[in-house]
This record gives C-alpha cells, sequence and structure tokens, in this order.
C-alpha cells in the first residue's frame, strides 16, 4: 500500500483487432450484427464494426488484476461513460491515475480515461480497489510459508529438518549432559551446526562436540557461565565468528535440583536458580536477539518443569519460583519479538534421570513412573525430539507455548 | 530389608492370586482385582503384618510391588 501514491498513473496501449471482437462475441455470445457484420454496421453509419464496450474493461480488468495495482487487487467499484464507440481495428490506450487512497481501509480511487489514436477521449469512469495483503507472512515468505503436501519436496522438507532453508545454528547450554547433551545431539542428527555450553566441565563439552564431528556433524563447545554478561558476549563472539549467525538458543542450563523444606529456604537458596534460569535467559535474549531480528528469524527455547503445572511437588519452593519466573519472561518475549520472525516457547518434562535429579530418591521416581498413563519415566531424547520439533523452520507459529512432556495432561 | 516372601504372601491373600504370579512388576494394571477397595484391604493388612503406620500418602503411592517394597523399607527405617 505504501508503493502507491497520490498521482501515480499506469498507462497501456492495445489494439481491438477483428479476432478479439470475435472471441468475445462468442464468450458472451452477445453476436449484435452491430458488432459483427461490418455491412451491417456501414447500414447504420459506422466505417467499421463497433467494438463491445465491455471488451476496454476487460483490458482495464488485466491492468488492474496484473500490472497496476496488480496481483491480489480486488476490482470493487466501476463508473463507465462511454463517450465515442471504438470501432475494430483501432488503438486504444488506457490511462490509470491515482486520485485517492486510503491507508486504513486499504482501498485505491482511481481514474480511468481511455483514447482512441487520434487523441479522443472514448471512455471515462472511476475504479475503487481493494488491495489485499499476504496474511501468512508478514516478514519471512521463504521460512514461515505452509507446506504444500502435495509437492514431495515440501513434505520431505516437514519430514526433516535437514531441507531448511538455511545451514541452521543453535546454541544449547548446560549441553555437556543429561538433557541438553541429548538436545545437541538431536538437532545436530536434524542438520544443526550446535554450540555445546558448559560452564566448567569442558571435557564433556569436548567430547560430545568430537562425537557429533566424528559421526559427519558440525559443533564446537563454548565455554561460559550463563549468569555472567562478559562470559555470554565471549561465547556469542566464538559462535559468531565460527558460522555468522546463531538462529536458535536453547537454554537448559540448571544447578543440581535438590528437594528442601520450604520452611528453611532461604531467598539466597531461590537465587541460586533464579540467576541460572532467569537472568541466564535475559541474558541469552540480550545477546542474541539482534541477529535473529536482523535475520528475520530465530527462536529461543527455555527448559520448564512439568512441577509447575498445577499443584507442585514438596520441598521443590526454590526450583518450581525460578521456573516459573522463567515462564512468565518466556510468554513476554514471546508476545514481543514473534513479529520479528522470533519464536520463544517453554518445553516442560516430567522427571528425567539425569545427573542433575540424583538427589531426587528413586522412590520419587518410581512413584512418578507408575502414575505416568504410559508407566515409564520420560528421556531426555524425549524431550530433545519436541525441542527440535520446535526448532525446525517450520514451526513458525507456535509461540508464547509451555509444552508438556509428561504423557497425561497437565 | 523386607521379608519378600511375606510380602508375596500378603498380596497373595488379600488379592487373590498365586504367589508364583506376583513379582515387581506387579501392579494394578496386571492384576486384576487390585482396585481401589482390594487396595485399602491390601494397606491395612502391610500395617499389620510389618507392624508400621503409613501416611495416606504412602498408601497412595504403594503403585506396584516393587513401590511397596522402597515404601515399606522406607518406613521401617525412620
Amino acid at each position: 500500500m505504501d508503493s502507491f501514491n497520490l498521482g501515480d498513473s499506469y498507462r497501456e496501449k492495445f489494439i481491438v483487432t477483428n479476432d478479439v471482437v470475435n472471441k468475445f462475441a462468442e464468450f458472451s455470445e452477445d453476436f449484435n450484427p452491430i458488432h459483427v457484420d461490418q455491412n451491417y454496421a456501414k447500414s447504420r453509419g459506422y466505417s467499421r464494426q463497433v467494438s463491445h464496450g465491455v471488451i476496454q474493461l476487460s483490458y482495464l480488468s488485466k491492468m488492474i488484476g496484473m500490472d497496476f495495482p496488480g496481483p491480489g487487487a480486488i476490482w470493487m467499484n466501476q463508473t463507465v461513460n462511454w463517450l465515442l464507440p471504438v470501432l475494430v481495428g483501432d488503438i486504444i490506450e488506457i490511462v490509470l491515475t491515482i486520485k485517492d487512497r486510503s491507508s486504513s481501509a486499504k482501498i485505491l480511487t482511481l481514474s480511468v480515461e481511455i483514447f482512441n489514436q487520434n487523441n479522443k477521449k472514448v471512455m471515462e469512469g472511476i475504479s475503487q480497489i481493494k488491495i489485499t495483503e499476504n496474511l501468512y507472512s508478514q516478514h519471512n515468505d521463504n521460512v514461515d510459508k505452509p507446506i504444500d503436501f502435495s509437492s514431495s519436496q515440501d513434505s520431505n522438507k516437514y519430514l526433516s529438518n535437514r531441507n531448511n532453508s538455511t545451514q541452521r545454528v543453535a546454541l544449547i547450554t548446560g549441553a555437556s549432559r543429561g538433557i541438553g547433551e541429548a538436545i545437541a545431539r538431536r538437532l545436530s542428527y536434524d542438520g544443526f551446526s550446535v554450540a555445546i555450553n558448559c560452564r566448567n566441565d569442558v571435557k564433556s563439552a569436548n567430547k560430545i562436540a568430537d562425537s557429533i564431528i566424528s559421526s559427519g556433524g558440525d559443533a564446537i563447545p563454548v565455554q561460559a557461565d550463563i549468569t555472567s554478561r562478559s562470559d555470554i558476549e565471549k561465547m556469542s563472539k566464538k559462535i559468531f565468528s565460527k558460522w555468522g549467525r546463531c538462529d536458535v538458543v536453547i537454554h537448559g542450563a540448571s544447578p543440581p535440583i535438590q528437594p528442601t523444606k520450604t520452611e528453611q529456604v532461604r531467598y539466597e537458596d531461590i537465587c541460586l536458580y533464579l540467576n541460572t534460569y532467569l537472568k541466564g535467559a535475559v541474558l541469552l535474549v540480550e545477546s542474541f536477539s539482534k541477529s535473529m531480528i536482523n535475520n528475520k528469524f530465530g527462536r529461543f527455547i527455555f527448559l520448564g518443569s512439568s512441577f509447575i503445572y498445577g499443584k507442585p511437588p514438596q520441598g521443590m519452593a526454590a526450583y518450581v519460583t525460578a521456573k516459573e519466573a522463567l515462564w512468565g519472561y518466556t510468554k513476554s518475549v514471546a508476545t514481543d519479538m514473534a513479529h520479528y520472525g522470533i519464536t520463544t516457547n517453554m518445553v516442560s518434562p516430567s522427571l528425567t534421570i539425569t545427573e542433575l535429579t540424583t538427589e531426587i530418591p528413586a522412590r520419587v521416581k518410581e512413584i512418578e513412573a507408575m502414575k505416568s498413563p504410559v508407566r515409564r519415566l520420560v528421556t531426555a531424547e524425549d524431550t530433545a525430539y519436541h525441542v527440535a520439533h520446535l526448532c525446525a523452520d517450520y514451526s513458525g507459529y507456535l509461540n508464547g507455548i509451555n509444552l508438556p512432556i509428561t504423557s497425561s495432561p497437565v | 530389608m523386607i521379608d519378600d516372601m511375606k510380602l508375596k504372601e500378603v498380596i497373595s491373600n488379600v488379592l487373590g492370586v498365586s504367589i508364583e504370579e506376583i513379582n515387581d512388576d506387579s501392579s494394578p494394571d496386571n492384576i486384576e482385582k487390585w482396585d481401589s477397595l482390594s487396595h485399602i484391604n491390601l494397606v491395612m493388612a502391610l500395617e499389620s503384618e510389618f507392624k508400621v503406620e503409613l501416611s495416606p500418602e504412602d498408601a497412595m503411592d504403594m503403585l506396584s510391588v516393587k513401590l511397596i517394597r522402597m515404601i515399606l523399607e522406607d518406613v521401617l527405617k525412620d
């Protein structure tokens, strides 16, 4: 709409041939002899047949729909005043000029004038045209177009992220073990280049990167304390100098989860979790959203917890409070950044057996498994699979959700 | 340690299944007579046989033979 200004005009010439008139007569079944029979036309005082007036409107239709304003235009209204007959063989020129524009209603008002080869005006009128917009994708046609299942290329794309339009890069925090490691391996399998973040355990991060590279993937280890802005900036520089981009940030880093009686919880205990989850997430968004905005594509995924659905378990106040705070931040980022093509979501698995949960008694794990409708605990690989789904190019419409990986309604 | 034979005998008596059919994975999923009513009878029998007092939460969490054993061990330890 912004590209149309008052006074802009467009003109095009057409020859109204015998063939055009005969085809139109055939199509419309208007065989009035004044249009198709030269002798008859002469007998009524015209040197040649008079063409159907609607032929001029047909050319007008073509100009509105194909050229000015062009594809997507809807012709809403038209006044017509024919001033002179157009005879077979005449050359006409149609001139469109923008007389009015409403940006709120997205309607253009055009004056229409048609001249013959002698520069005599043969028709004048006013058109009203509605400009339609692509409601599917405001920003990135390449990424966000819906899957066409009738095209085998597109259905392949749906089945595997390996056909992403771009070589995507993902950063996974807390990826030296557990769920983070499983996500890194899964994304590599799906064709992403992965940056494997760890805080201390560089040996494990190196090992995972090496194993990904040896199976044909692309990975680097990146050490950083997620609660330190300068560490995150250094990590970001390393990723950008390696790949020049970072499309996906997954924040799974966590301190070990330790149940504590709520009456003994101090604010400092909550801060331990809050710093990693919330401060880490805010620093990551600070650092990585700029390039995502430029690329008109991005994915933030924060690891949540099934403990924030409904009634929390006992003795988990610090952990639950910090994850709930992260969820509040997730919703806000999702609301504010989606128009840039950046989606933000939380993924909340139920109790997963990893090193983080060694402090949780075996009995609690067994109960959790037996209470699941599928009678088993969730695995890190289950969660990784669903995280990968949210990372994909095709997941542009999933935004601001907290996906429960719980095997049951929450 | 919980006497495994004693545990199986209690379950066998209350739920009317043979001892050979009972293993760690036995649960309301695979023992037909283990419903909410017989579960109360089972919990009461466990309390009197092992001389323990179970909390309502413990009773609710006894979702398999394995869990019964884990919970009894925890309660006896305290």
